[in-house]
């Protein structure tokens, strides 16, 4: 039997980096005995290497915890984990829209901070219950009076029934659970309604096959339904059903309100986007949940191998991949200077850092990644359209009418102190205000339409170092609008390397030139001959600069003794060559194919 | 850690061996050198003999085999040689007589320091059976020579040449370093230019690599080392092949030069994958077995942990280096080092040593023709070999090789793409 929505609550954990969300996190799990200690490593959710790493976390992660509170009752809690970045603003928007409610952590000794602000905001729009909690009080430091103050001022909200708690050792744990229990309410759903069923995150298991994490809106999920994805528009059987507490555990039934997995013999994470709704395929609900938006890929970048003999198994490992993330797109591209591989679509330049990084460690394959660029609509002189994602392929410049880009409408949330500086930022973007207004004292919303290409290259950065930390960001698509683009090409010895161009704005047109000759200087190594670079806009040369001759590379004294430690100074070159492409005659490091998002 | 194989393999005999000595003391420390040396008031001659003599007890039967190879060469190297009393060398020189079986042609050489000895010792080191001494000339100007530390004036040089000369050295060495601090193209002509009038029968012109401990390596660092630029050092080094082979020296390996049959036969054992053993402080030793693949190691580099570890008695000093190379290892090795010789890789006999001919693994034969396009290797149906020019991009070429594939990259691609499209 489904647990009663009554005794259901979904909530999720609001914290800045290192306040100890992770360690709460794990003390909540061991409280209701869901972990034993000898099971416990750090950081149960966050489990990909690379999440653990970068401190962020990139998939969703849900845990089911059994409590029984004071009143006697026995509650079915599920902590609901959110990806923390912009790029996957998306993602964290579904995984909160299964939430009735947070726990706002914030630290005793170090109060609220600027992630933290920013997530809230987030989890205000989406209506969700706030249970304040001071964390960290074992320290000498702490100061719950001031961290209280601070949730009340910086945020506004009422925090005078914080709970004082230590992950560490443990204090004001049951205080959270109860808090959980009483101040955020049940979710609202009805068993007699028609099955809907919100999908959350899905990944690709190698035991499983695809895995879905979903949430249960009305109606009841039960094994061997045949179930139906709305926007995906496909039928499925479940297979199997589950919960995962924190290990996975088959269960019969998923009622209204409960979070669980399902798995369905579906092929590829792609056929399950976050978002989408699952109904019941003989008896479907009317109308989807709000908010779907299909996977959409943002930035595009070539990848590939620096040795082409490994093509097919840069194919492969991409097909590989895609089972487990279906928010990137890819299809062969051919390159004059690079030789064969893939143009693949991101959600933004992490995502993007992120499957380069998943590609080299996990399928040990050495990649150049060309730079980023979003999909521009091109009108040719002769009225018609095509929708270029790299700059390699655009078209003469004489038969260019002219180029759109894409633009976004952007919602900035923050402290008024920040106004002056973001409002600079997003005019420096080429962006046009749409809206500014407060949200109570403490908090303004900004709204500017901004082009694509402006908010994915270093925005987000620029605005977290504007403001501290404290703004943050969402957006949405606004189609396409005409700019005043070229596209600015480098010349290696003469020739121009097809995947260094790229698409800029005509006003820093040259400067971005001068920049990166600047830059391709610095990274390109001393090659047999004099290697002399340009940047040039059409037939017109803007910038130029020269890398000098390779004069020697030799070890002068070589006996007896060095043997050994001389040979591994030249396995090192050896390494630092295999980071190098060979275009034309010129070797040319990965890192410079990225220069252009280096000047700025 | 790797042990040396007394039951894994047995020696190449095939190949000749060289015995190598390290002495690690002097008289100062050179700005420059970061080999292992000490500079102790009293330099322990005898008792370091005997700790040498003791690890050659120890260390010998790994390279000896059945029959014993071949003793082609024992050379005493420092650290300064030149120091140790002759007879403390003798009891060493004649240790190793003992073990090994060498020819008349042996090659037994000492390194001194220009001025430091005595027509006297010369005579003793001759006949205790040295047959070739090689000096640390480095430069003919006493300013360089101060600035470098040495300890002699240029007088010295022709004065300890000659004086080896009148001992009945028949076999002469000297060293020459470009590149330094201060040193200008002039300087470095008339270095070789005296130097070549001397005759000595071997000369070793290397440049001068700063390395990061050294007192050099210090100032470099602070930015207080003013000397010649990569253009500035390729430049001398084409002046030193083009002055010395007009003198009618032989360049035959990148920073070694010999009269007509003169060459170094030590460290052409480094050069051609020989066997040597390594005795003393910090020494190298390379131990290729007869059923392929070998174990290259380094003694200690601390003369205390040295003389604790050969004191015991029990057994060799533990390696502060031992690794076991196989077979593929060897041969990228031997490409490498062969490279550096004039007379580069002979490809039949890499192939009978190997299994395969150099250019035959992926990517390598690409690789090559892109520095025999650049002008540095030379590619016959016989030999794989530097240039003259070359020799000053011996690492990249090595590298290139090593790394193979290359610039067909495009057409690679091709072809793996049209045969994907045909299946």
């Amino acid at each position: 039997m489904p647990t009663p929505t009554a005794q259901i609550r979904n909530f999720s954990i609001i914290a800045h980096i290192d306040h100890g969300k992770s360690t709460l996190a794990d003390r909540l799990l061991e409280f209701t005995g869901a972990l034993s200690q000898r099971e416990q490593k750090d950081q149960f959710l966050d489990s990909m290497d690379l999440e653990r790493e970068r401190g962020i976390t990139i998939k969703a992660a849900t845990v089911r915890l059994s409590y029984q509170a004071k009143d006697g009752q026995t509650y079915e809690l599920n902590l609901i984990d959110t990806p923390g970045h912009v790029d996957f603003h998306y993602e964290v928007s579904r995984s909160l829209a299964a939430c009735e409610g947070a726990l706002l952590v914030v630290d005793a000794s170090q109060g609220v901070e600027a992630q933290t602000l920013a997530n809230v905001y987030m989890a205000t729009e989406h209506n969700l219950a706030i249970v304040p909690v001071i964390n960290k009080i074992d320290l000498p430091s702490a100061d719950p009076g001031n961290a209280k103050r601070q949730i009340e001022d910086v945020i506004g909200i009422d925090a005078s029934g914080a709970i004082l708690a230590s992950a560490k050792d443990g204090r004001g744990i049951e205080e959270i659970l109860d808090a959980v229990v009483h101040q955020i309410p049940p979710p609202v759903g009805d068993v007699g309604k028609p099955l809907k069923v919100l999908l959350l995150d899905s990944w690709y298991d190698s035991y499983r096959g695809v895995v879905l994490l979903v949430r249960v809106v009305d109606g009841t999920l039960r094994c061997k339904q045949k179930i139906r994805l709305l926007a995906a528009g496909r039928d499925y059987e479940i297979v199997s059903l589950g919960a995962f507490a924190p290990f996975p555990k088959d269960v019969d039934e998923l009622g209204p309100g409960e979070v669980g997995f399902l798995t369905a013999s579906i092929k590829e994470v792609a056929d399950a986007r976050v978002g989408d709704t699952i109904t019941c395929a003989s008896k479907p609900c009317d109308k989807p949940l709000p908010g779907f938006q299909p996977a959409k890929p943002m930035v595009f970048a070539g990848i590939f191998p620096t040795d082409p003999a490994r093509y097919e198994d840069l194919r492969d490992a991409l097909d590989k991949l895609r089972l487990n993330d279906g928010s990137f797109s890819r299809e062969p591209e051919v390159s004059a200077a690079l030789g064969f591989g893939f143009r693949c679509g991101f959600l933004g330049l992490l995502h993007m850092e992120i499957v380069q990084e998943r590609l080299e460690r996990e399928y040990d394959l050495d990649l150049v990644t060309t730079a980023p660029t979003v999909r521009f609509q091109v009108v040719r002189r002769d009225g018609s359209i095509v929708e270029l994602d790299n700059p390699a392929k655009f078209p003469a410049e004489g038969d260019i009418d002219r180029i759109e880009e894409p633009v976004i409408g952007a919602t900035l949330h923050t402290p008024p102190e920040y106004v002056g500086g973001l409002i600079k930022l997003c005019e420096e973007r080429r962006g046009t205000q749409t809206g500014l207004s407060y949200a109570g004292e403490r908090r303004v919303i900004i709204r500017y339409d901004l082009p694509l290409s402006e908010v994915v290259f270093g925005f987000y950065d620029r605005m977290k170092s504007i403001s501290r930390g404290y703004a943050s960001l969402d957006y949405e698509p606004k189609g396409y609008r005409a700019a005043d683009l070229v596209r600015l090409d480098l010349l290696v010895n003469g020739d121009r390397v097809d995947s260094l161009s790229a698409v800029v704005h005509r006003d820093t047109s040259y400067i971005k030139g001068r920049d990166l000759c600047i830059k391709m200087k610095e990274l390109i190594p001393m090659q047999q001959f004099e290697v002399a670079i340009q940047a040039a806009i059409g037939s017109r040369v803007i910038a130029k600069t020269v890398v000098k001759a390779l004069r020697k590379n030799v070890t002068a004294k070589c006996y007896g003794g060095d043997i050994t430690r001389k040979r591994k100074l030249l396995e090192k070159q050896k390494e630092g060559k295999k980071r190098m492409k060979q275009v034309g005659n010129v070797e040319i490091p990965q890192e410079a194919f990225l220069a252009i998002l280096k000047v700025d | 850690m790797v042990k040396e194989p007394r039951e894994t393999g047995v020696v190449d005999q095939a190949r000749p061996l060289g015995v190598y000595v390290h002495f690690p003391f002097c008289r100062s420390r050179c700005p420059y050198c970061d080999f292992a040396v000490a500079v102790p008031r009293d330099i322990p001659h005898e008792a370091y003999a005997d700790a040498v003599l003791a690890e050659l007890a120890a260390r010998a039967p790994d390279y000896l085999g059945k029959n014993g190879p071949r003793l082609a060469s024992v050379y005493f190297g420092g650290g300064t040689p030149g120091l140790w009393r002759p007879a403390a060398l003798g009891r060493v020189l004649e240790g190793v007589r003992q073990r090994f079986r060498g020819g008349p042609d042996l090659e037994v050489t000492v390194e001194a320091n220009p001025g430091d000895l005595p027509l006297a010792t010369l005579l003793d080191l001759r006949r205790r059976g040295a047959n070739r001494l090689s000096f640390g000339a480095q430069a003919f100007q006493d300013r360089l020579l101060r600035r470098l530390g040495r300890r002699h004036g240029s007088a010295a040089i022709a004065a300890s040449l000659a004086a080896a000369r009148r001992a009945g050295f028949a076999n002469l060495c000297a060293d020459l370093m470009f590149g330094l601090p201060g040193q200008s193209m002039p300087d470095w002509r008339a270095s070789l230019a005296a130097l070549s009038d001397l005759r000595p029968e071997h000369i070793t012109a290397y440049a001068l690599t700063v390395e990061a401990g050294t007192r050099f390596g210090a100032l470099e660092r602070a930015g207080r080392l003013r000397r010649p630029g990569d253009g500035e050092v390729a430049d001398m080094y084409a002046t030193c092949h083009e002055t010395l082979i007009a003198a009618g020296y032989e360049h035959y390996e990148i920073s070694s030069y010999s009269l007509p049959g003169r060459r170094s036969t030590h460290n052409s054992l480094y050069w051609t994958m020989g066997t040597y053993l390594g005795l003393g402080v910090s020494a190298a030793s390379f131990l290729p077995l007869a059923a392929g693949g070998g174990f290259r190691r380094a003694n200690p580099r601390s003369l205390a942990t040295y003389l604790r570890q050969v004191a015991v008695g029990a057994d060799d000093p533990a390696p502060e280096l031992a690794e076991y190379r196989s077979t593929t290892q060897l041969e990228e090795e031997a490409l490498w080092l062969g490279l550096r010789t004039a007379d580069g890789v002979d490809r039949a006999a890499h192939a009978e040593s190997y299994g395969h001919d150099p250019l035959a693994l992926p990517g390598r034969e690409a690789a090559a023709r892109v520095c025999a396009d650049a002008g540095w290797l030379d590619i016959t149906p016989t030999r794989l070999r530097l240039r003259p020019a070359g020799f000053l991009f011996a690492d990249e070429v090595t590298v290139r090789l090593w790394r193979g594939a290359g610039t067909d990259a495009p057409q690679r691609a091709q072809r793996t793409e049209r045969s994907q499209r045909t299946k």
